[in-house]
């Protein structure tokens, strides 16, 4: 297996599923990954893979965010079908869209030092690696992800909590 | 007794304190009631952080109108897919085959449909990075309840993170992933860059995705798609940019080595024919039943050898161009 193989089976998945969870789309996530691993590709070292795919993943992340305002409106598009389509689901399929909505809307309280870090944890990365892309200090890494999965929780909650209450209302 | 610290919990919960600051998160997590307590409430908020993360790779099936789920960027034309199975070939793949069809005789017969048809490709790419991580499956309680987490034993409070670590911390990646070698990776050839074509690379990856989604693959059974794929007329070249008028025509002489050993001195082969961006090469004298394609780029033409007719045993190869031997 050539290096640009075994650098894609190894990380291509963790590095999807992190951009698919930070990005909310799984086809603008594949492209990302897809840069990041073109730009593997002309690297003559790494030192550190995984900490250098994240690193650059989040900041094409970081870059597109700014810059493509387009793509976006196409998602809030997508997203918007998407809810007119979502008309007669099943219950387990409705069910796992409103888990993903309040997921979703939790995950995007945060603030997004403490979002990377948490995605960035969840995909394995230690703490000197999440203190090296996100360039804060590895003491302080334990502090942002206790934040962070402390907000993530109360942030879900409330989500499941104010829907029940619209439920409730609408029923009464 | 200090005041818990969160942030030095989570840490530690996460495995990553070193041993003499474990060690003294572990005391105080045995003897204080009040450190005991915020240990507990920790390992229930990264339990649920983990819960709640995977929620977000479910996606909702039949939901999203099938001509908008994906972008019609993402279409990309056959060839630009042959051409970037190619390239992984160029890449240097470690090329064992027990099974494939001699690519000098029967490129284009073999060639399968996931390959070479892009509607293929598209649909299935998502599949491959579907799996929910596994510590969200193992972790996933029906609520999230913070304030409720419960209060582990003093057994397991006294346990290091590792210990723990399937129910308190997602220390280990949803795939493990393996420790990256401390050697510097060599991905690219020293020799001069030639201009990239990201064209190719982004086939090469679209194709790679495709390839896992479709089924699970052996190393082997990459190396037969690649080499098949290598074999079949390329009708547009875009990875030529290395190859020399020299090197290229039929008739050219290189040394062919093994990839895997320096040291090998290599046989000098002939170029039988071209195809696209592939060399066809056989030996001059000696082993006649030697065959060998290789591709040119950045300096160097890879590929690999074999003698057996259906390329069974295949090896990475290096070539170099050399003068031919007088007859």
């Amino acid at each position: 297996m050539s290096d640009t193989e075994r650098l894609f089976t190894t990380y291509h998945a963790a590095l999807v599923r992190y951009l698919t969870r930070r990005l909310g789309d799984r086809d603008w996530a594949e492209d990302i990954a897809q840069e990041t691993f073109l730009r593997a590709l002309r690297q003559e070292h790494l030192v550190n893979e995984r900490s250098w795919l994240f690193a650059v993943a989040t900041n094409l992340v970081r870059d597109e965010a700014r810059r493509d305002i387009r793509r976006r409106r196409h998602l809030e598009l997508l997203a918007a079908e998407e809810r007119e389509a979502q008309v007669e689901a099943p219950d387990v399929t409705m069910e796992r869209a409103l888990d993903a909505a309040d997921a979703r809307h939790a995950l995007d309280a945060l603030a997004d030092r403490d979002r990377q870090a948490l995605l960035l944890r969840e995909e394995g990365l230690d703490y000197p690696e999440i203190a090296e892309i996100l360039g804060i200090a590895v003491g302080s890494v334990g502090t942002t992800l206790s934040r962070a999965r402390r907000r993530l929780a109360e942030a879900y909650e409330a989500q499941g909590a104010a829907r029940a209450q619209r439920g409730h209302h609408a029923a009464s | 007794m200090p005041h818990p610290d969160e942030g030095l919990i989570h840490a530690w919960l996460d495995g990553q304190l070193p041993p003499d600051e474990a060690a003294r998160v572990e005391r105080l997590v045995a003897t204080d009631p009040a450190w005991a307590e915020a240990v507990a409430e920790a390992r229930g908020l990264v339990a649920a952080s983990s819960r709640i993360l995977a929620a977000l790779d479910h996606v909702p099936a039949g939901v999203i109108p099938q001509g908008t789920a994906s972008r019609p960027a993402r279409r990309l034309p056959w060839w630009t897919k042959a051409a970037a199975a190619v390239v992984l070939v160029v890449g240097g793949s470690v090329v064992v085959m027990q099974r494939a069809p001699d690519p000098m005789t029967t490129p284009a017969a073999v060639q399968t449909p996931a390959i070479l048809n892009p509607t293929v490709i598209q649909k299935d790419a998502p599949r491959a990075v579907q799996a929910p991580p596994a510590i969200a499956r193992q972790s996933a309680p029906a609520s999230i309840a913070v304030a409720k987490a419960p209060r582990p034993t003093t057994d397991a409070l006294s346990k290091p993170p590792a210990a723990t670590a399937a129910v308190a911390a997602p220390t280990a990646p949803a795939e493990a992933l393996p420790v990256p070698p401390p050697a510097p990776l060599a991905l690219r050839s020293a020799a001069p860059a030639q201009p990239t074509d990201d064209s190719i690379g982004r086939a090469t990856l679209a194709r790679d995705v495709a390839r896992r989604a479709k089924r699970d693959v052996t190393p082997r059974e990459t190396v037969l798609e690649q080499m098949v794929v290598a074999g079949m007329p390329a009708k547009k070249s875009t990875v030529m940019g290395g190859v020399s008028a020299f090197s290229a025509r039929a008739g050219a002489c290189y040394g062919v080595r093994d990839a895997n050993v320096p040291s090998d001195a290599g046989v000098v082969m002939r170029v039988v024919r071209t195809d696209g961006d592939t060399l066809f090469l056989e030996p001059m004298q000696g082993r006649t039943s030697l065959r060998a394609w290789v591709i040119w780029r950045d300096g160097a033409a890879r590929g690999a050898m074999s003698a057996a007719p259906d390329a069974r045993g295949a090896v990475p190869v290096v070539a170099t161009p050399a003068a031919c031997p007088a007859p």
